[in-house]
Formats: structure tokens, sequence, C-alpha cells
């Protein structure tokens, strides 16, 4: 019998359509596509001038553009973006 | 000769805790130690998120971060216990890829070729020291921590260290950070559930079981602290902070008893070097710690 005609040896297995569990998906695609896990909003700007702070974090990957495409090139070339399924211009996963 | 180091605030502290960044600036600058920006520097990249993903992503941006870091030829001070956690096994495993726990890829793929911050190899990620803010203030900085101190804070304080402060049963942090805590004049109140996780990571968990095991974990401990009557909870992860911020607000329709608040270590250090509550921002704390600073030293949260 040649190797494509075996049964898969799990056949009740589901095969998972979820490779980054839903609580993980807003900080994966962040990291991925902006860098950072988190933004900085509208209302921590504000917070950060009056603090006499930069409003985005002088640089961090907020304010330099080159460092999300840096990022971006790691995560193509480590496959990431195919391996879960993101879809890294609309920052959102594909399933 | 100015100190100076490397910072890396991490995505939590200035997306977040605006309060803590501006005090740490604050703090250093009345220290003379000058903060050099980590230039390009992203998320480090959160373990939990990322690292089950693809843990070669994750080491490569880590690497990333620590190559960047090494640009500026000084010691790599990380405020955030993530962070650290992060980037204090990335360059362990990148260092000694062998011999590390990490997986054994070979030093010219970590960081990625792919990356041109990571090309030049005098500045690849191994040679920067990571090192926390806790050890920096403690080995470094702790006299002139206590002569700068105009304000010796006399506050009962329970404290938060985090679990990844005390991984691997690793105590040397936990003794600097008490070290500092008293520099800083507080009375550090031990209890029993002190190095019991905030609950935190539970709330990756989907729905209302992690709902719920992530607010019995952090009353659990804020049972036991408000018993002690401490004034606040120092804590130096940002995590823990919101955490236990949070397991209060919801607490409050059940008729828990009033805040406690959880403030960063420099947030203290800024008070005790005579930084106004209103100029670091205090009141940007979910629990706002007006009772504490009408009880440390005559402060008024305006």
């Amino acid at each position: 019998m040649k190797e494509e005609e075996l049964p898969p040896p799990f056949p009740l297995r589901r095969k998972p359509e979820e490779v980054v569990p839903p609580p993980f998906r807003p900080n994966v695609v962040n990291v991925l596509c902006t860098g950072h896990a988190l933004e900085i909003g509208m209302v921590m700007r504000k917070r950060r001038k009056r603090l006499g702070l930069e409003e985005q974090s002088p640089g961090l990957a907020y304010s330099v553009p080159a460092a999300v495409e840096e990022v971006r090139r790691i995560s193509e070339s480590k496959r990431v973006d195919e391996m879960i399924g993101l879809d890294a211009a609309r920052r959102r996963f594909r399933y | 000769m100015v100190t100076s180091y490397s910072v890396f605030w991490g995505c939590a502290i200035p997306a977040t805790m605006p309060q803590v960044e501006a005090s740490a600036r604050r703090v250093f600058a009345t220290l003379g130690v000058e903060l050099m920006e980590v230039m390009g520097a992203t998320c480090c990249p959160l373990p939990e998120a990322i690292r089950p993903v693809c843990e070669e992503a994750w080491l490569a941006l880590a690497g990333r971060n620590l190559a960047l870091a090494a640009r500026n030829r000084r010691d790599l001070m990380v405020i955030c216990n993530g962070c650290f956690d992060t980037l204090s096994e990335a360059r362990a495993a990148m260092s000694a890829p062998s011999a590390g726990k990490g997986p054994a890829i070979a030093p010219a793929e970590t960081p990625a070729r792919s990356c041109p911050s990571c090309q030049t190899p005098e500045t690849w990620g191994g040679a920067v020291r990571v090192r926390h803010l806790v050890e920096v203030l403690s080995d470094d900085l702790l006299d002139s921590l206590r002569r700068a101190a105009k304000l010796p804070l006399g506050l009962r304080v329970a404290i938060q260290p985090g679990c990844r402060f005390t991984k691997y049963g690793n105590l040397h942090l936990l003794e600097k950070f008490l070290a500092v805590l008293e520099a800083l004049g507080c009375e550090v109140v031990r209890c029993e559930t002190e190095k019991v996780c905030c609950g935190f990571p539970a709330t990756y968990l989907d729905g209302e079981i992690g709902q719920r095991i992530s607010e019995s974990r952090a009353c659990l401990k804020l049972g036991e602290i408000r018993g002690k009557g401490v004034d606040c909870i120092a804590a130096v992860c940002p995590a823990c902070i919101n955490q236990l911020e949070v397991a209060q607000l919801r607490a409050r329709p059940r008729g828990a008893a009033a805040g406690l608040p959880c403030l960063h270590l420099m947030e203290l250090a800024a008070l005790a070097l005579g930084h106004g509550p209103d100029e670091i921002g205090l009141d940007m704390h979910r629990i706002k710690p007006a009772r504490l600073l009408g009880a440390g030293g005559g402060y008024t949260d305006g």
C-alpha cells in the first residue's frame, strides 16, 4: 500500500482551525504588524503629554517605521504569517 | 563620569502606565543617571503570545532588540518583569545555544538574517548585559538613592514581586527589591502569599473560567495583604499592578473593602526623591492612592 493511501493515524482528531487562541489574537496581530503588543491610544497620549513625556515613546517602534518593517521581515522569514494564517496587510487572521 | 544605561521600556509601561515611565525618567535624572533609548526597539516579544506560536521568531525578535541595545554599549536596564524574563532567556539561548534551554539555533541565524539591524557581528545581541531595574538600583545606585531621598516614605508596604522575579526559585532579585524599598524608607510587611501568582496569566484563558481563576488568585493575595494593615502594595511588574487593580474594581460591587493602592517601585522612588504626586501622575491609577498619600509624608492627591 502506498503511503498516500494509508488512513490518517488519528482519524478522529479535529484539524486545528485556530492556531492562535482567541485571547492571544489581538496581541499577536499587534506585535507582528506594529511591533508592539499594545498601541498607545488617544487617552494615553494625552496622559503622556500631561506628564511631560513624548506622545509616542521615543525610539520605540511606535515612532520608528523601519522597526516595523524589520519585524515584518523576521515574521516572513520565519513563516509565522503562513503558520498562523495572518493577513498582515489587513491586520487580521484568515481563519 | 555620568553613569548611563540603555533602557528597555517594553509595551505595557509606555502604553498603559505612563506614570511609571514619567517616574523612572525623573528618578534617574535626579540621580544623575543618563538613560539611552534603544532606538527601534519593539515588543520584547510577549512570551505568552509569541513564543508558543513560533519559538524561532520569538527568539529572533528578542535578539533584534538585544542587538539594537548592544549598539549603545551600555548595560541594558529593563523596567518590566516580562521583558526582563524574555530578554534574559533570549540572551542565554543565543550566547550558548547548545547549553541553554532555548532551541539550538546557530548564532548566524539568530537574530534573523533578514533583519538589517542584526547584521553586524559586533552589535549582535549576545554582547549586551541584561539587568533588571531592581538590580541596577540595588547594586549601582543604592547609596545615591539613600542620599537623594528627601522624604523617607515611612510607609508600610506589602510586596508583589511577580512570578518572573523569583523564577526557578532565584531569590537574589527579591532581596535586592527589599533593600531598595528599605532605602526609600518603607517598612516591608512580608506575606505568605507574596510569591503566589497574581492571576494575570489566567486572563488569557478563554471565557468565564479564566476570569474566575484570575480573580480568585488576586483576591487570595489581597485578602491577606489587607489583613496586615499596609498602606500600599509595592510592585515591579506592570501585569501584576494591572491585575491587582482590576480585581479590586471587579470586587467593588460585591461590597469589597476600600481600595488598596498598588504602586510601581519607580513611583515610590519618585515620591521619596521629592517629586509630587501630580508631577508623576499618581492619579492615573485605577485605585487612587489618596489615603496613601495622606499617610506618606503629608502629600495630597491633587
